[in-house]
């Protein structure tokens, strides 16, 4: 199995992507550099993750093409080790007494973006849609990643304002192609993850 | 032939996940450039990543060895394919003599290529050539008329 796998692999990209899309799921989970409760980092996440997928118990690699990217396999396998990590009890106690209160004894809650507060309450009743108000929220909690571009803004309208979500339908409601969609996506994807 | 698969059950994408997405594009692509650009943010570098996972990698075998007695396979395969990989990378050591001649050596030259009036040699190689003779004869006697 593994003789199929190896030798098309050019593990210093693979790795730089793995590690970029980690950092972005910290991030997309409200956590820090280091994942708390469980002490690893986002390249430990995406080390560990490349481990388990060579290691062949958990994925069965079958590449119908000689080049075939395995990247979104050990995405999944990354993404679940995480979500796993996260639904740990030890992660959830530690968040729950060592991170609430700040030092000076206050909740820390308080402090917390509108977006990582407001978002799962506006996500609760996804089939109806947002009202003006919270879609109006919504889209400010975006907008800084678009750093003033506004063909960046453009994109965060379209997604919150009419409720496209896939590519193409992005690139209809704006008019371009589906290629400039994926380069607004990288700009926007890189002010969000970046450090 | 069977399609890859993950063994174990697969969350599904969480509307809040979705709408990531949609706004940031998929988290499962991600270009190497882009990853590049990312990367540089944290000071974190392709090098450290690979020599991380060959780390533990590493512990991962050992760690296997030692419950089974046995080394994975698949692992030492894994292993082997990294430090070849690795090999490849090096650039191979090349004496200053032969990387100069591979500079200017006609062989580096598409055969459409003019051939060059001179050509490149050591005090070791021997005789200089008859186009070089030829050159500098006429250059000495340019020199000597412009002299006169």
């Amino acid at each position: 199995m593994i003789s199929s796998r190896s030798p098309a692999v050019d593990w210093e990209p693979l790795l730089k992507r793995l590690t970029s899309a980690a950092y972005g799921l910290f991030k997309q989970y409200g956590l820090s550099d280091v994942l708390r409760g469980g002490g690893i980092s986002a390249d430990d996440l995406a080390v560990d993750a490349l481990i388990e997928f060579f290691e062949g118990k958990t994925v069965k690699w079958s590449p119908q093409q000689p080049n075939e990217d395995p990247f979104p396999l050990i995405w999944i396998v990354m993404r679940n080790n995480l979500i796993d990590r996260i639904r740990k009890p030890g992660h959830q106690k530690t968040v729950l007494i060592e991170d609430v209160r700040k030092q000076d004894g206050t909740n820390q809650l308080e402090s917390v973006t509108l977006f990582d507060s407001g978002l799962p309450n506006l996500l609760k009743r996804p089939g109806v849609g947002f009202t003006d108000a919270e879609a109006r929220i919504l889209a400010e909690t975006f907008y800084p990643y678009a750093e003033g571009d506004q063909a960046l803004i453009d994109v965060i309208v379209a997604v919150v304002y009419f409720q496209c979500r896939k590519r193409r339908e992005i690139a209809e409601c704006l008019d371009i192609t589906p290629e400039d969609v994926t380069d607004r996506w990288e700009k926007l994807k890189y002010n969000y993850t970046r450090h | 032939m069977p399609k890859s698969r993950i063994i174990k059950p697969i969350p599904p994408k969480s509307e809040q996940e979705e709408l990531y997405d949609a706004v940031f594009g998929p988290n499962e692509e991600m270009s190497e450039d882009l990853a590049d650009d990312i990367l540089a943010t944290y000071a974190v570098t392709g090098q450290m990543l690979v020599d991380k996972f060959k780390a533990r990698l590493q512990e991962r075998i050992k760690e296997i060895h030692d419950q089974t007695g046995e080394i994975p396979a698949p692992l030492e395969a894994t292993m082997r394919n990294v430090r070849q990989y690795e090999r490849e990378r090096i650039p191979r050591t090349v004496g200053a003599d032969e990387w100069v001649s591979e500079i200017f050596g006609a062989a580096l030259l598409p055969s459409s290529h003019a051939s060059p009036l001179f050509s490149f040699r050591t005090s070791s190689t021997g005789e200089i050539s008859e186009n070089d003779r030829d050159i500098l004869s006429r250059l000495m006697l340019e020199l000597e008329e412009a002299d006169q």
